[in-house]
């Protein structure tokens, strides 16, 4: 590694949290929506 | 001591009902700041004086502009004349382009004549002020009409003052940096014309685009 | 043609969106992270550092994906609304929807990693010209879609102001681009040439690429599954949900 290699490491380090969010955020939704869904409309199966 | 408790927990627990309304004034502070910023930017590398007043009055101007607009249509919208206005109003496009005109007529062209008094409070050399007033003629044209479609986007949302600010001031950007750009060109002894012109050209465009959007927001007021 | 209008209107009817677009999520976030990680590793650990920027010139591998992939995606926003705007599509607005909150966070990491590049490169994180400001702006764009959205109670009338507000703040793009060029490049051409790409090596470019089609796949999958969701809420009492979660 050459020089300034500090500065690339707090983008790395973001851009995989920026991914991770967003890719595991909408199935947590998603996954309590369906759960809401199945109290509120009693589809307990 | 009891009651100042309490109030101040009731007003935590407001803001955490609407959290938005907060972060609301906070974008309108970042948004002004960055206005203000890329246009003082070309007057630091000028270190001409002349260039950070014309800066400061733009943004003074567009911002004191916007508030004039707020109020478009609100009066209309709850008294009920805006639906018989969509009703009987076949093209509304020239109903909303007359109701603009004399907003800018009567609330923003008061601002234009009080330019040369803050002018002067600004000791701008006075070679540069005609050159300022007629940037900013154009240019508040355009703030009057990108005004009233953030006004009329919020049209019936209660506290809706700072929500529109934070819609319409990203839009200003163009026109912002078009005309101080001109403005700050003429009083630098620099070619200005091109950006005058393209000031004036967008300023047209947009007088003729955005009212058939004002008008379709208005139809859809109604309908929904 | 054929094909193509079939899909299009099967794209318009939830249950049919919500029951395909399950196995297109899934494909694209293997696919998507797959090219991620090579791009990624490669691009950290196998490209040759630049003769003037050391490895700090890594960062483009992140930045130039996420800046160009925000910018998309408010171009396909506006389209959206322009969709919804002309044929009131229910998708058209449930894509809007879900693509802004993507936009504003790809258009905020795109600004950061571009600061973060400045530092050691210009010497400073921030410089008012054509590209930081249009990015700036994009972002308040995005920012106020979301709050527009969030503020109108209701979902129609909340759809066309944001589609109105996306068409009005789309044309503003180009306009912010070229008219901060032409000032920079009169008034100072030194600033702005250094954003400029200088000629890239091919060995460089490939882990660039790379990285450009996983963000895309991965983006396209957020989008998708953000749509189901949407489509769920909206549809939460109609009969084909009960039966998709009865069977389930």
């Amino acid at each position: 590694m050459g020089g300034y290699a500090v500065y690339v490491w707090p983008v790395v380090g973001l851009a995989v949290l920026l991914v991770i969010g967003v890719t595991v955020i909408p199935s947590l939704l998603h996954r309590r929506l369906i759960k809401e869904i199945r109290e509120t409309r009693d589809l307990a199966a | 001591m009891n009651g100042f408790i309490s109030s101040f927990q009731r007003t935590a627990r407001l803001t955490a009902r609407h959290p938005l309304d907060a972060a609301h004034a906070v974008a309108f502070f970042i948004i002004v700041t960055s206005l203000i910023s890329v246009t003082v930017d070309n007057a630091t590398t000028s270190g001409n004086r002349d260039a950070f007043v014309i800066a400061i009055m733009w943004v003074v101007v567009l911002l004191a502009t916007m508030l004039g607009c707020a109020a478009a249509y609100s009066q209309d919208y709850e008294d009920g004349s805006l639906e018989l206005l969509v009703a009987h109003q076949r093209p509304l496009f020239p109903s909303v382009l007359g109701s603009m005109m004399g907003l800018w007529f009567f609330s923003t062209l008061p601002i234009l004549l009080c330019v040369p008094l803050g002018a002067w409070m600004l000791t701008l050399s006075t070679s540069v002020w005609w050159m300022l007033l007629l940037t900013l003629l154009a240019g508040s044209i355009v703030f009057t009409l990108f005004g009233v479609l953030g006004a009329v986007l919020t049209l019936g949302i209660g506290r809706n003052g700072v929500l529109m600010a934070l819609l319409v001031l990203p839009l200003y950007v163009p026109v912002l940096l078009l005309g101080v750009g001109a403005c700050q060109r003429y009083a630098n002894g620099e070619t200005f014309e091109f950006a005058l012109a393209s000031l004036f050209a967008i300023a047209v465009a947009l007088v003729t685009f955005v009212p058939f959007a004002i008008a379709a927001l208005l139809r859809v007021s109604q309908e929904y | 043609m054929n094909w193509f209008r079939q899909t299009f209107h099967r794209m318009g009817s939830p249950p049919y969106f919500y029951r395909g677009a399950r196995k297109w999520i899934t494909g694209l976030y293997i696919v998507g992270l797959a090219l991620l990680v090579v791009g990624t590793i490669w691009g950290i650990g196998f490209t040759p550092a630049d003769r003037l920027q050391g490895d700090s010139f890594r960062i483009i591998y992140f930045h130039v994906p996420t800046a160009h992939l925000s910018q998309l995606i408010y171009i396909a926003v506006a389209v959206a609304g322009f969709v919804f705007l002309v044929w009131r599509m229910k998708m058209a607005d449930v894509f809007m929807v879900s693509a802004i909150w993507l936009g504003a966070w790809l258009t905020a990491f795109a600004l950061f990693s571009g600061i973060v590049w400045g530092i050691p490169t210009w010497g400073t994180g921030w410089v008012w010209d054509a590209r930081t400001t249009s990015v700036l702006v994009q972002l308040f764009l995005f920012i106020g879609l979301i709050a527009l959205r969030g503020a109108i109670p209701n979902s129609q009338r909340a759809a066309l102001a944001v589609s109105v507000l996306a068409i009005v703040g789309v044309l503003n793009i180009p306009i912010i681009k070229y008219s901060v060029d032409w000032f920079t490049t009169l008034h100072q051409p030194a600033s702005i040439q250094i954003g400029e790409p200088i000629a890239i090596d091919l060995a460089m470019l490939w882990p660039l690429l790379i990285n450009s089609l996983g963000l895309y796949a991965v983006a396209a999958g957020v989008i998708l599954s953000h749509m189901r969701i949407h489509v769920l809420r909206r549809e939460r009492d109609s009969e084909w949900v009960a039966k998709s979660l009865l069977t389930k």
